[in-house]
């Protein structure tokens, strides 16, 4: 199971942490990955910057413009549902 | 600067500020003429003769079709005036079908209106009506009635000037002319769209919105079955003034009221349908603004505009968005959840639109066969149902929509007027969530009653081009731009002019009065705390739950498969 997780602090939030939300949510629904990855939400992850998203990928963080959240979740989290 | 100009009405100097017709002119100086053929949008006719006014030298103009000239001096009420006018009306009625308490459109006419105003008790001629019904049932959408058509030709200019549709024309000269479609087919099979724009500005109830209400009721009074009601963003501003509550006002919470008095066991706002429009709408945005395929995205909202795109551009229907309407996507959840209980279902939908009801009987939107919106009524049909309850409107507490669908966002609301649909879409697109943001994309283009709006707004590094056009006939030209090769990323269509608002299915007003509608929805998004459709709770958990694994199937469309 991979573990991903979307920051849903202050900064995140206002850097738009639920646009990424809801792609991975249509990622999630597109390639039907519930059996294969957990999406949650999280509090900060004390990599705030006021214009990216904190996301965690089975504990690995990165911080990411909510605009690339698609490739960012074709380049990361697919592979690793193979 | 210009020097003031002046004409005379009945003795009193009144400016002249531009205004095309006298018309015009006298309405600002509180004088109401009586029309039938008149309408600001429309070309003017002439015909009806119901306007004229008396020029100094005695002669008659027809005040809607006479620019006002400096100097020129009309009177617009003397005994004369009076009797022609009377006379015009006497001729009207004498030809025409006078079962008014059995009219759809009793209470609500021009006719009806004009006959008690000019006090008309007996009518002199003998009556020559084609016959008291001669209907054309066919539509889903609306019923006419030539037998109550008194030829103004309103119905005809909306269809083809508006609409750009030319479903309907005059046909045959003199006596015997009438208003028909082409070869006289029944209107179902003509190019009609069902926006029921015609119904609306139709001054008598020759055209009307087709009547639903029969099975509601039998709905409701059968004991067993679950009856769930949604309700249209459009709607809650265009109801209060049928019962004395000021024009525009949100009246929400004395719709959901009333809807539960009627005996209605679920009562539910389509606005959470609109917020996951807005999800899937964005989403499939995006998808092809990376793969740069498909553009632009046509929003899909409004059932009339995909039918004027099935009807005359069938080779643009990929462009159509995947996603369903609001009401759609929101009924075809109930009707998922009904099939998990034992009870029988009926689900039904307010709404502003004509062109819905011929929506809900697609075959795209059947479950085992069966709708599931099993009946569309409009804003105007439920002010009847309301009405034959002896339901009391403006004394009713408001009351809030029912669980487990009970949030919805701003954005879902402003769905109702022409533009909220792309503001809802660049609420969830833009990154920046901050306040500041919402003003800036309120202030982007996305607002105000013009009939085509086309701006730019950011996204990323890249500029998104936007346009968001009301009324089929600006549709028209919109598509001509996009085919002669303007790009575009995403174009709004609705096919009533201000959209939903304006709805064929709300009662008429004036469109110097739709802006109070218009305001009414803008300050309900103002007022709720939850402004973006991916930041309503209810979303979550309808994706990570509800709706979990089945979103294509419950959520989308293919409007393509039909043409293929
Ligand atoms: S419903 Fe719309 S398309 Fe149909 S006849 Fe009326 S105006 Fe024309
Ligand atoms: S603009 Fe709205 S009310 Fe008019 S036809 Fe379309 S969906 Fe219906
Ligand atoms: S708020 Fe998300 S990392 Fe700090
Ligand atoms: S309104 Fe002027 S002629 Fe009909």
């Amino acid at each position: 199971m991979v573990d991903l997780k979307v920051c849903i602090g202050t900064s995140c939030h206002v850097s738009g942490a639920h646009n990424v939300i809801m792609t991975f949510q249509h990622m999630m629904e597109k390639y039907q990955l519930y059996d294969k990855v957990e999406l949650g939400g999280t509090f900060c992850m004390g990599v705030c910057s006021g214009t990216t998203v904190a996301v965690s990928v089975n504990d690995t963080i990165y911080a990411i413009a909510p605009e690339s959240a698609r490739t960012f979740f074709k380049e990361h989290v697919l592979p690793l549902c193979q | 600067m210009a020097e003031k100009q002046y004409m005379t009405v009945d003795g009193i100097p009144v400016e002249i500020e531009g205004e095309k017709n006298i018309l015009e002119v006298l309405r600002k100086a509180g004088i109401q003429l009586p029309t039938f053929c008149y309408h600001s949008d429309l070309s003017i006719y002439g015909a009806c003769r119901m306007c004229m006014v008396e020029n100094e030298w005695g002669g008659l103009d027809a005040a809607c079709s006479t620019p006002p000239k400096p100097g020129m001096k009309i009177t617009t009420n003397n005994a004369r005036l009076r009797r022609y006018r009377k006379n015009i009306l006497e001729l009207i009625l004498a030809n025409h079908c006078r079962d008014c308490t059995a009219c759809e459109n009793n209470q609500n006419c021009k006719l009806q209106d004009l006959a008690m105003k000019f006090n008309i008790t007996d009518v002199r001629f003998p009556n020559t009506a084609v016959s008291n019904k001669n209907e054309d049932l066919s539509s889903l959408c609306i019923s006419r009635d030539a037998g109550k058509c008194i030829l103004c030709g309103d119905c005809v200019r909306m269809c083809n000037e508006i609409q750009n549709v030319g479903a309907i024309d005059f046909a045959f000269r003199g006596s015997k002319m009438k208003i028909s479609t082409a070869f006289n087919m029944p209107i179902a099979q003509s190019p009609c769209v069902g926006c029921g724009q015609c119904a609306a500005v139709c001054p008598t109830g020759a055209i009307v919105v087709k009547n639903n209400i029969d099975p509601v009721w039998k709905a409701i009074e059968e004991p067993g079955v679950k009856t769930t009601v949604q309700i249209a963003p459009a709607v809650r501003v265009a109801i209060g003034k049928e019962f004395g509550i000021k024009n525009g006002e949100n009246t929400m919470g004395k719709i959901v009221a009333a809807l539960r008095r009627i005996g209605f066991d679920e009562v539910y706002d389509t606005s959470l349908g609109a917020d996951l429009t807005v999800i899937e709408e964005s989403e499939e945005l995006l998808e092809r603004l990376e793969d740069n395929e498909d553009l632009p995205l046509f929003t899909t909202c409004c059932p009339a505009w995909i039918q004027y795109c099935e009807k005359k551009h069938p080779e643009m229907l990929k462009n159509l968005s995947t996603s369903r309407s609001p009401m759609q996507m929101f009924a075809s959840i109930i009707k998922d959840q009904a099939t998990k209980s034992s009870r029988k279902s009926f689900h039904v939908a307010v709404m502003p639109c004509t062109a819905k009801k011929f929506e809900a009987a697609r075959d795209e939107f059947k479950t085992d066969g069966m709708p599931n919106v099993d009946a569309v009524i409009t804003t105007q049909e439920l002010i009847r149902m309301i009405k034959e309850s002896g339901i009391v409107f403006a004394d009713l507490e408001p009351e809030s929509i029912d669980m487990p669908f009970g949030t919805v966002s701003g954005a879902g609301i402003i769905f109702g007027v022409t533009g909220g649909v792309t503001e809802a879409v660049l609420r969830r697109v833009a990154s920046n969530k901050n306040r500041s943001t919402l003003l800036s994309i309120a202030t982007s283009g996305t607002r105000g009653m013009d009939g085509i709006k086309e701006f730019d707004v950011p996204y990323g590094d890249k500029t998104l081009h936007i346009g968001v056009v009301s009324g089929l006939g600006n549709a028209e030209t919109i598509i001509g731009e996009v085919k002669a090769g303007k790009h575009f990323d995403l174009i709004e269509f609705m096919a009533c002019p201000g959209g939903c608002v304006n709805g064929g299915g709300q009662p008429f007003i004036h469109r110097e009065d739709l802006d109070a509608r218009v305001d009414g929805l803008y300050k309900a998004d103002r007022m709720h705390s939850i402004r973006r459709s991916e930041e309503n709770p209810l979303i979550d958990h309808l994706y990570s739950d509800i709706i979990k694994g089945n979103v294509h199937r419950l959520l989308h469309v293919d409007y393509l498969k039909k043409g293929e």
